[in-house]
């Protein structure tokens, strides 16, 4: 399950994974598919998945993406609540970065959410490349999301499978002991 | 909403503006042009303007500019990514080809352009959008 926890994990320490540009998977937004190089609208042909990302109706999203080679245009975000017939614009980013010798470009922005709900809809990332204004072409990466009425609809994050070791001065003998061990 | 979208012609009104005509703007193979993009890992970034002459079915051998770009892929840190996105044809290591008809402007974009994997291919097929444009009007 995937949550707003991820905005707290630090850029700095972030995976790159490569492409042309595409949402950044350890981002709050993670990618349907990895596969980047995506050009058939709207989701480059990736159907949808069941991997949710929670959001909470009206609220503000901040968006990771990166651009792994670099292409002058811009960034458009869109959402559709109808399976993907119609899409409503959250915003449109300019491709500031273009110095090719500072690839990966790394990319975040906040969007403010419709004040709708939806079981399953979908976030649309189009990366439109102007190296020819008249021509432009596009790469697809979309998310699949759930939006809720209110934080309260939330689901509950995941336990930590790995959690941080305990010291215990009186037990010399244990490290750590995950917390869903049984102890005999 | 923006009034500027309510004040934007659809791409039938351009069409009727211009008298849209299939022999006049679709069949004159000077309309044309095409774009090549190279992602390789063993390339330098470049943008050269070719003209590329090729035999197409049913207009015998015919020149349509070509501009090609050519992008490196060398610096992509392969430890990083999925191998497979570098093999032939995949992200990291293909060619897009795109043609369009130059004549036929919508809000100033192309309105009738194809992407193939060789240029004969998306040639013909941007003459075969700009046939069926008719049905727009």
């Amino acid at each position: 399950m995937r949550t707003l926890l991820f905005s707290l994990l630090p850029l700095l320490f972030a995976q790159f994974a490569f492409a042309h540009a595409r949402l950044k998977s350890d981002g709050n937004l993670p990618p349907r598919d990895n596969n980047p190089g995506l050009k058939t609208a709207p989701c480059g042909g990736v159907i949808a998945t069941t991997d949710l990302s929670y959001f909470v109706r009206g609220s503000q999203i901040t968006i990771q993406w990166e651009e792994t080679i670099q292409h002058p245009g811009r960034y458009e975000f869109n959402i559709s609540f109808d399976g993907e017939v119609t899409w409503q614009n959250l915003g449109t980013i300019v491709d500031t970065q273009d110095d090719p010798g500072t690839l990966p470009h790394q990319y975040e922005a906040t969007f403010t959410l419709p004040d709708q709900t939806c079981t399953q809809c979908t976030i649309q990332m189009i990366q439109v490349m102007t190296e020819d204004p008249q021509n432009p072409r596009n790469y697809y990466s979309c998310a699949d999301v759930s939006i809720v009425n209110s934080a309260a609809d939330l689901p509950a994050p995941e336990p930590d499978p790995d959690p941080p070791v305990v010291n215990d001065p009186d037990d010399q003998g244990t490290q750590s002991l995950p917390s869903t061990c049984a102890v005999e | 909403m923006n009034p500027n979208f309510l004040c934007s012609p659809s791409p039938a009104h351009t069409l009727k503006a211009i008298n849209f005509s299939v022999p006049v703007h679709c069949e004159d193979l000077k309309n044309y042009s095409c774009e090549k993009r190279v992602f390789k890992p063993n390339i330098s970034n470049s943008t050269v303007s070719l003209n590329e002459c090729l035999n197409l079915d049913g207009h015998g051998e015919v020149c349509v500019p070509l501009r090609q770009l050519s992008f490196s892929t060398g610096h992509i840190d392969e430890s990083n990514e999925e191998s497979s996105l570098f093999l032939e044809g995949s992200a990291y290591n293909s060619v897009e080809v795109s043609c369009a008809n130059r004549l036929v402007l919508h809000n100033n974009k192309v309105l009738f352009s194809a992407e193939a994997e060789s240029i004969g291919e998306a040639l013909s097929r941007s003459i075969e959008k700009c046939r069926e444009g008719g049905s727009l009007l």
